[in-house]
């Protein structure tokens, strides 16, 4: 018996079968169509093609149109839920009654808050990273950046802020001098970021940028998570898990490298060595100074990257150099030979860390560093040596406490032992000085969205130094506001310290304390995908700066003070272009800066010889399919910087030439025996411009002019000028990758000497 | 109420639950139709596509399909696969990232409902590769990791043309320095158009495409390189 059978038989069934049909099938229904109509709209009014408009659980719906409106009909009978969704915004949802006839609907679509398009905070800062926020550097435009020979801070150097200054180490930014920048690896301050500075010779970073896969410069304003540095701040962020692991081999005449790096499910462990010997160099291209020791450095490396779960990645680089040379001063009289300087140095430096994701929203980066360096110095045979040790803790949480909301604390704990054997120059007897400092700090931070378009970060760091035994606390507060879909406003304000120098401590500490900087700085950015703009000011003012007291028979030895102060305010402009030029890239930086300072020997303020009042730099970058090859050029000037004149009144009152240099780089890519090759040729200082960073002066027999004397006669002393060791340097080298779809990342380079590049 | 030739309650209960199961089985069985017809006359509409407004309608169309059949991985395979098409006709780079990203958590809900799947690791590849146009310097990034997931689709489905067409297409536009170019990409590419040649698609709905974007890419690139 069927179906139908039962339904001709049986009223009950017949009705309990309509019932059912009626509940199960809906066939019953007649086909009333209900019309869902509307426009699309954000909250701001504005309308919005492309929504997806449907009734939650049904196939019906449609897309909104050009003008945001949408209309479609629908069979469903009753209470609905309709849904817009649109990316970038939060899905409408609002329920409609369907009952044939037209239902018109307004939704207002919110937008969702996205870090991507959410303004940024940019004031004081450049960042480079592949990350895909918005930013204005990759960390490749660092290694392509012609001039810069591979180095991390010669690239920065080309950027607004920076000047370029040849004799001295470190970075000088924004009139503040080069050991007021710090270099911040993971969360940790590096004691001996250069390589050992010589007098007169130009010192690059010991870090290749092939290990950093984020670097941030900031010219100032930065945050309370970082301390000690008055001026600025370089901080970097190394690699996380490769992908894939390759070998390296890097030749050149001056320098032999290889590397080699294993990757294995949850662990990656890098190998790498070194060797240069700038002998060959050195008898080729024409020097200024007479090297009576070639250049020679051995060095390796060793990094692990280890997934200790899910979330968790530990790493651990672990660097050791050894490094020599010697060099005679030529004597700027006959009368005296000239001065013989060696340096042997040796540096250990590893740094491990650990981040986790705890629970939903915390993160802990744990991270802990050791350094030792030695510099056995030897002027005409005479023991002038440096030795500092390091050993340094740091713990971070972050707390995502909502998409708009991070807050950050930690704590950190640095040792640091220095010793100094030295002797004044000329004078026979020689001293030897000690520091040991423990520093502690602690921060909190907090970096937060107002709305899409206003962000904030406000923090507040303090610290404790045991060789001052003093507190200092230091509040650090920036704001950007969005004014329009790609401009923004940016200003920052904070307060910096910075314990004096180690060489300064070791005279005493009693009349020392922080040497301070305040921060006052606003910007304006436009930025597309190509293209950003970018005018910057800033005002800081220097207090507490450590001055040396004049040196009289009272007192056998050097002493310091913290009488010191000073200012500097300035204009910069930034711009770079990537899409103007077919398969050309260029940035352009100026900087003007106005500032003086009284500090160390300095008996009044004035514009320190470091600081050209104009800077001026063009980096462009060319590639060319057809030939495989990118072309880059930088070119730079300076205005005079100052230098001390004994033959005028006044004192700093000089100023050098000014300055010009103009390179080039060309790196061809191409494959030997089907391993990826890049083939490298760099010239700094093509067309030879004599470029003098300013003068030593002597008196007639031989012996350093003291004290800043002036209004001499010119048989009252004797002018030595500084100019670079080489007055034009090439490079040339190859690097080979030993495995097919190698990724550049993974040409972890080595750090001295070799120059590497890579495809854009 | 009453019943002339009452039936035994028992027979008339077995009745009512064999038709309510009958008619339980009938309205399955238009559902699936409904899905399988929605879903033919949209895959049509997805070929015929050829603008950014094309291929929105196609990708929320999925959705909206996808959306209402919790267990279907298809539509939310094809509204991915619109919405990656999408990505590489983006004109504004900046709006390229945030339709991938919507596409890549489709392809992570299909995978749920359809783990270890060769087509959806193709798609995978596919939005990697689609990510590269945003800024070239991410080609170190995002080209092995398309390679990658390329490899995985050939490996876990050896016959699957789409695997290979993606691996061949990725080596092929991989510049040469780099290990890749025509000499190391068309070879596979021919792999693809062998395995084509004799696919069959597990359904009227199942994945197919591929076939005559292979021909052209031979046609243009690859002359000279394979037999």
């Amino acid at each position: 018996m069927g179906c139908s059978a039962a339904r001709s038989e049986h009223l009950f069934l017949r009705q309990a079968l309509v019932l059912l049909l009626l509940a199960g099938l809906g066939l019953v229904q007649a086909h009333a169509q209900t019309t869902v109509k509307g426009v699309v709209r954000d909250t701001k009014g504005n309308t919005l093609p492309g929504a997806n408009v449907f009734l939650q659980d049904t196939y019906d719906g449609t897309t909104s149109a050009d003008d945001g409106s949408f209309s479609f009909k629908t069979e469903e009978q009753g209470r609905f839920l309709l849904v817009v969704s649109f990316i970038g915004y939060k899905a409408f949802s609002d329920s409609v009654d369907l009952n044939g006839g037209v239902v018109l609907v307004e939704p207002a679509l919110k937008e969702e808050f996205n870090e991507l398009t959410a303004v940024v905070i940019s004031a004081g800062a450049f960042e480079a990273s592949d990350e895909g926020k918005a930013v204005v550097f990759k960390p490749l435009d660092i290694v392509t950046t012609a001039g810069a020979t591979g180095d991390i801070f010669g690239a920065l150097g080309t950027l607004p802020g920076a000047q370029q200054v040849g004799n001295e180490e470190g970075l000088f930014v924004r009139g503040g001098a080069g050991y007021e920048t710090k270099t911040i690896i993971d969360g940790l301050t590096v004691q001996n970021p250069f390589f050992s500075q010589v007098p007169d010779v130009p010192s690059r970073g010991r870090f290749s940028p092939f290990l950093f896969k984020g670097t941030v410069f900031s010219t100032g304003g930065y945050s309370a998570q970082y301390g000690q540095a008055l001026s600025s701040a370089v901080v970097l962020n190394t690699n996380d898990m490769p992908k894939t692991g390759g070998s390296g081999l890097s030749l050149s005449p001056i320098f032999g490298g290889v590397f080699t790096q294993q990757v294995w499910n949850k662990t990656a462990v890098s190998l790498g060595g070194q060797y240069t010997n700038t002998y060959l160099f050195n008898a080729l291209v024409p020097q200024e100074i007479t090297w009576t020791k070639d250049f020679q450095g051995l060095g390796g490396n060793l990094g692990v990257i280890h997934k200790t779960s899910e979330t968790g990645l530990f790493k651990l680089y672990a660097t050791y150099n050894d490094a020599s040379l010697g060099i005679l001063y030529p004597s700027p009289v006959d009368s005296i030979p000239g001065v013989d300087f060696a340096l042997d140095n040796r540096n250990v430096y590893a740094n491990a860390s650990w981040k986790e994701i705890l629970g939903e929203t915390w993160t802990i980066l744990v991270s802990a560093a050791g350094s030792y360096n030695d510099d056995a110095v030897l002027v005409q045979g005479t023991d002038n040596s440096r030795n500092d040790q390091g050993l340094q803790g740091r713990v971070a949480l972050t707390n995502q406490v909502s998409d708009k909301v991070q807050a950050r604390a930690g704590a950190e704990y640095n040792y640091q032992a220095f010793e100094n054997n030295f002797q004044l120059f000329g004078v026979d007897q020689s001293f030897d000085t000690e520091a040991v400092e423990h520093y502690g700090a602690l921060f909190a931070e907090s970096e937060f969205y107002i709305t899409s378009d206003l962000a904030g970060r406000a923090g507040v760091r303090g610290e404790y130094s045991a060789a001052l035994d003093e507190y200092n606390w230091a509040p650090r507060l920036s704001l950007a506001y969005k004014t329009g879909e790609k401009s923004q406003i940016s200003l920052a304000y904070g307060q910096f310290y910075q314990t004096p120098r180690a060489q300064f401590l070791g005279f005493g500490a009693d009349a020392l304390t922080y040497e301070r900087a305040d921060h006052y700085i606003a910007n304006w950015q436009y930025m597309t995908n190509d293209r950003t703009f970018r005018l910057e000011g800033y005002y800081k003012r220097y207090d507490n700066l450590v001055t040396q007291n004049p040196l009289d028979s009272s007192s056998a030895l050097l002493s310091y003070a913290s009488d010191g102060d000073g200012y500097a305010g300035g204009a910069e402009l930034f711009y770079r272009d990537k899409k103007s030029i077919d398969n050309g890239d260029f940035w352009v930086s100026y900087s003007w800066i106005n500032t003086r300072r009284k500090f160390l020997d300095y008996p009044e303020k004035v514009r320190p010889d470091f600081a050209s009042e104009h800077v001026f730099s063009l980096v462009y970058k060319h590639y060319i399919p057809d030939l495989r090859s990118q072309i880059g050029a930088t070119y730079t000037f300076q205005s005079g910087r100052p230098f001390h004149d004994p033959a005028d009144p006044g004192f700093m009152q000089g100023r050098t030439p000014e300055f010009h240099n103009f390179s080039m780089n060309w790196s061809y890519l191409t494959n030997i025996r089907g391993h990826f090759t890049v083939i490298f040729v760099s010239v700094t200082n093509v067309p030879g411009v004599d470029n003098i960073f300013g003068y030593r002066y002597f008196d007639p027999t031989g012996f350093p002019l003291a004290n800043y004397a002036y209004n001499l006669t010119p048989a009252e002393y004797v002018e030595v000028a500084q100019r670079p060791p080489a007055i034009r340097s090439y490079f040339i080298g190859m690097f080979i990758s030993f495995q097919h779809n190698r990724t550049t990342k993974n040409l972890l380079a080595p750090s001295d000497a070799g120059e590497q590049n890579s495809a854009p | 109420m009453t019943f002339s030739e009452p039936l035994p309650t028992m027979k008339r209960l077995f009745l009512l639950i064999f038709c309510s199961i009958s008619l339980a089985g009938l309205k399955a069985q238009t559902a699936d139709e409904k899905f399988t017809a929605t879903m033919e006359r949209m895959l049509l509409k997805l070929d015929e596509a050829e603008t950014a407004e094309q291929w929105q309608a196609a990708a929320n169309g999925f959705e909206r399909v996808g959306n209402a059949e919790t267990q279907q991985w298809l539509p939310w395979y094809y509204s991915a696969y619109s919405n990656i098409l999408l990505a590489f006709e983006q004109e504004d780079l900046a709006a390229i990232d945030p339709i991938l990203d919507k596409a890549d958590k489709q392809i992570a809900r299909a995978e749920t409902l359809s783990p270890d799947n060769a087509e959806l690791l193709v798609l995978k590849s596919m939005a990697a590769s689609a990510r590269i146009r945003v800024d070239f310097n991410r080609g170190m990034q995002y080209g092995p990791a398309a390679s990658g997931y390329a490899t995985r689709a050939t490996t876990l489905q050896e016959g699957n043309p789409r695997g290979w067409l993606q691996l061949g297409q990725n080596l092929l536009y991989t510049p040469e320095q780099f290990g890749g170019g025509p000499a190391r990409g068309c070879p596979l590419l021919q792999k693809s158009q062998a395995r084509f040649a004799t696919f069959q698609p597990e359904s009227a709905i199942h994945p197919k495409w591929g076939a005559e974007y292979l021909d052209s890419i031979i046609k243009e690139s690859c002359s000279g390189y394979v037999k």
